[in-house]
């Protein structure tokens, strides 16, 4: 069952993306070389108390491991699920940030990647390639059409380019939980899957890399990482469906107006 | 973030076991153990990759 939510509810979904991406905007400006990741998992927790809002990943539970990080930040070839340490940020790396709140009961959860100064032109390439493919599948994702259709324009963009997408992560419809139904792989056929509905909010995440799609998963039992150590990016919204155009629930407040 | 993909394969019951588990043979052969997904769908079966 694919949670619809009601007029209510998707007030308080936007509330809570809002503060999503105001803090992810906040994390964002305090990556620069020298810091370290745990200095910006801190950093994310005073934003996050600061407004009143609880990390929706600390304590995650997979299996009988949990999560320990406020956000996760995954540098370079690490592709999600990094969590903070004593590694310091290096010019020319690729930092990604996903931070999910709960507020007032309701889950937001956005991701983008940061390059940190000029990063190689391949590099470059893969993050404007992700973040377009999370445009591209934003603009299908509309009532009538199907999980199925947004799968295929990421998968599109990413091939287009010969890059390769990861398949054993997912995004996912995201409300009073972080996961709900449908699971919205990166690859799939156009016009399979269930069929989208308005008032469903869907968290859309192309993860992309260089090299090959397949991933390893480190000994801390949380951090994914490209299994040929080539850069992956990651790009997130979360997104309402409606009969016409999607709604960005995540979208920054500086840009919003158009 | 993002969800560890779950997959959803149909097979056969093979033998039943207790706390609502099953024994589940699926095409390719593989035998492997299930529980129970939402209400009583026994057609709908969900396993995590290494199961």
């Amino acid at each position: 069952m694919i949670p619809i939510k009601n007029a209510k509810e998707i007030e308080k979904m936007r509330q809570a993306c809002r503060s999503a991406s105001d803090i992810l905007d906040r994390v964002r400006d305090l990556i620069r070389p020298g810091i370290t990741t745990k200095e910006v998992d801190e950093a994310a927790a005073d934003f996050m108390s600061e407004a009143g809002v609880k990390s929706a990943f600390l304590g995650y539970r997979l299996g009988h491991r949990v999560f320990p990080g406020n956000i996760c930040i995954s540098l370079n070839d690490e592709v999600v699920h990094g969590i903070g340490s004593q590694r310091r940020i290096q010019y020319g790396d690729i930092v990604k940030l996903d931070i999910g709140i709960i507020q007032d009961g309701w889950v937001g959860d956005n991701a983008t990647t940061v390059p940190v100064g000029i990063v190689d032109e391949r590099t470059d390439q893969l993050l404007r390639v992700t973040e377009n493919a999370l445009a591209r599948a934003i603009r299908v994702a509309r009532e009538g059409r199907r999980v199925g259709d947004i799968c295929a324009e990421i998968e599109d963009e990413a091939r287009r380019f010969g890059f390769s997408v990861v398949r054993e992560f997912v995004g996912h419809g995201v409300g009073r939980k972080m996961h709900e139904e449908p699971q919205i792989p990166n690859y799939g056929k156009r016009g399979s899957g269930p069929k989208l509905k308005a008032g469903m909010t869907l968290a859309i995440e192309p993860m992309i890399n260089i090299g090959t799609s397949e991933v390893r998963l480190l000994d801390d039992g949380w951090t994914v990482r490209t299994a040929d150590g080539l850069p992956s990016a990651h790009f997130e919204h979360t997104v309402l469906i409606t009969k016409d155009e999607p709604e960005i629930l995540t979208w920054r407040a500086k840009t919003q107006l158009k | 973030m993002a969800r560890k993909d779950a997959i959803e394969v149909e097979g056969t019951v093979v033998e039943l076991l207790p706390n609502t588990m099953f024994r589940v043979e699926l095409p390719n052969g593989h035998r492997v153990l299930a529980h129970i997904s939402g209400k009583m769908r026994l057609h709908f079966i969900r396993i995590l990759p290494g199961d």
